[in-house]
């Protein structure tokens, strides 16, 4: 259950976390801070990918 | 023996399927970024540019050509070479008559009038003009019905995947929220692009959990399959400590700043 589903739900929510964050602070005209929480998402949804293949294997 | 179906232009018009897919991308289009130049008062003193307002008339009228032949030729067995120069007239005269129309105004397209939201619904329709347009129409083939012995599933719907899917959606959506009140043109538009891609990247994060929800658990890596049946797999954590050590150098930034 927890490797199974809680998560990559967890991870799913940090990757909408960081994109909500980085959208707004680009929208603020912060560019370094918007770049920094994109990566944060992109490397997130990453590790979600793969955890979500591992954990259903 | 059945009676021959009455046909009407309506149902025509509703049974056009692929072929109306250029004819609505194409509307849409013509919506977003000719009309509101056509039959706008963007002139000094609030005056009409009748020229314009002729042109972009011309241009609704090219697509209105295009439906009507399509109509018209479709059902006609020796009729293809005439649709594909329809559909090839219909292209060329409508971003002709909507370029001529942006021409006679330009004052219209200025970032004063043209607000980032509607310059990326409009960049949104055009794009999606030149696909349909570029893409073959695909028919659909009238077969006879197949009978078989029976439908079998090939997976387990598991409980609570619309509730999920939609929740991710609405998440996505909720992205679209953030920055309407940017006063800079191109900031607009660079936030609106990113909260598009992020939406489009979230669903497929949710996409890929819900396909590992039905996914078959075999694994066809042979390493894997020689481990004992007991023991579970170790978790690719690379990309995890990845995420982490980011975090915290976020943090450790925001903190000595």
């Amino acid at each position: 259950m927890f490797r199974r589903t809680v998560l990559p739900l967890a991870m799913l929510a940090v990757v909408f976390g960081a994109f909500a964050a980085g959208a707004w602070a680009m929208a603020d005209g912060n560019d370094l801070a918007g770049l920094y929480f994109l990566a944060v998402a992109l490397v997130g949804l990453r590790a979600q990918t793969k955890l979500t293949a591992a954990v259903s294997a | 023996m059945s009676e021959p179906r009455k046909t009407t232009l309506r149902s025509e018009l509703l049974e056009l399927g692929p072929t109306s897919q250029t004819i609505v991308a194409g509307v849409y289009a013509w919506a977003v970024t000719v009309a509101p130049v056509g039959f706008g008062k963007h002139g000094p003193r609030g005056a009409q540019n009748w020229v314009a307002t002729v042109f972009a008339t011309l241009a609704f009228l090219a697509l209105v050509r295009g439906v009507v032949t399509e109509v018209l030729l479709r059902d006609k067995a020796d009729a293809q070479r005439a649709l594909e120069q329809s559909r090839t007239l219909t292209l060329f005269s409508f971003a002709t008559l909507s370029l001529v129309t942006w021409i006679v105004d330009t004052d219209a397209l200025s970032p004063v009038r043209l607000g980032p939201a509607r310059g990326v619904a409009g960049m949104l329709g055009w794009a999606l003009f030149a696909y349909a347009s570029s893409a073959p129409v695909v028919e659909p083939v009238p077969s006879p019905a197949r009978v078989e012995a029976g439908i079998r599933a090939r997976g387990r719907v598991e409980r609570g995947d619309a509730i999920f899917v939609g929740v991710v959606a609405a998440l996505a959506l909720g992205l679209q929220l953030v920055g309407w009140t940017i006063a800079t043109p191109e900031r607009g538009i660079l936030v609106r692009v990113v909260t598009l891609g992020a939406g489009i990247l979230l669903l497929g994060g949710a996409g890929t959990f819900v396909a590992a929800r039905h996914g078959s658990r075999a694994d066809p890596n042979p390493r894997a399959r020689m481990r004992s049946p007991g023991s579970r797999a170790p978790l690719p954590l690379g990309w995890v400590v990845a995420l982490v050590l980011l975090i915290a150098a976020g943090l450790l930034y925001a903190l000595t700043q």
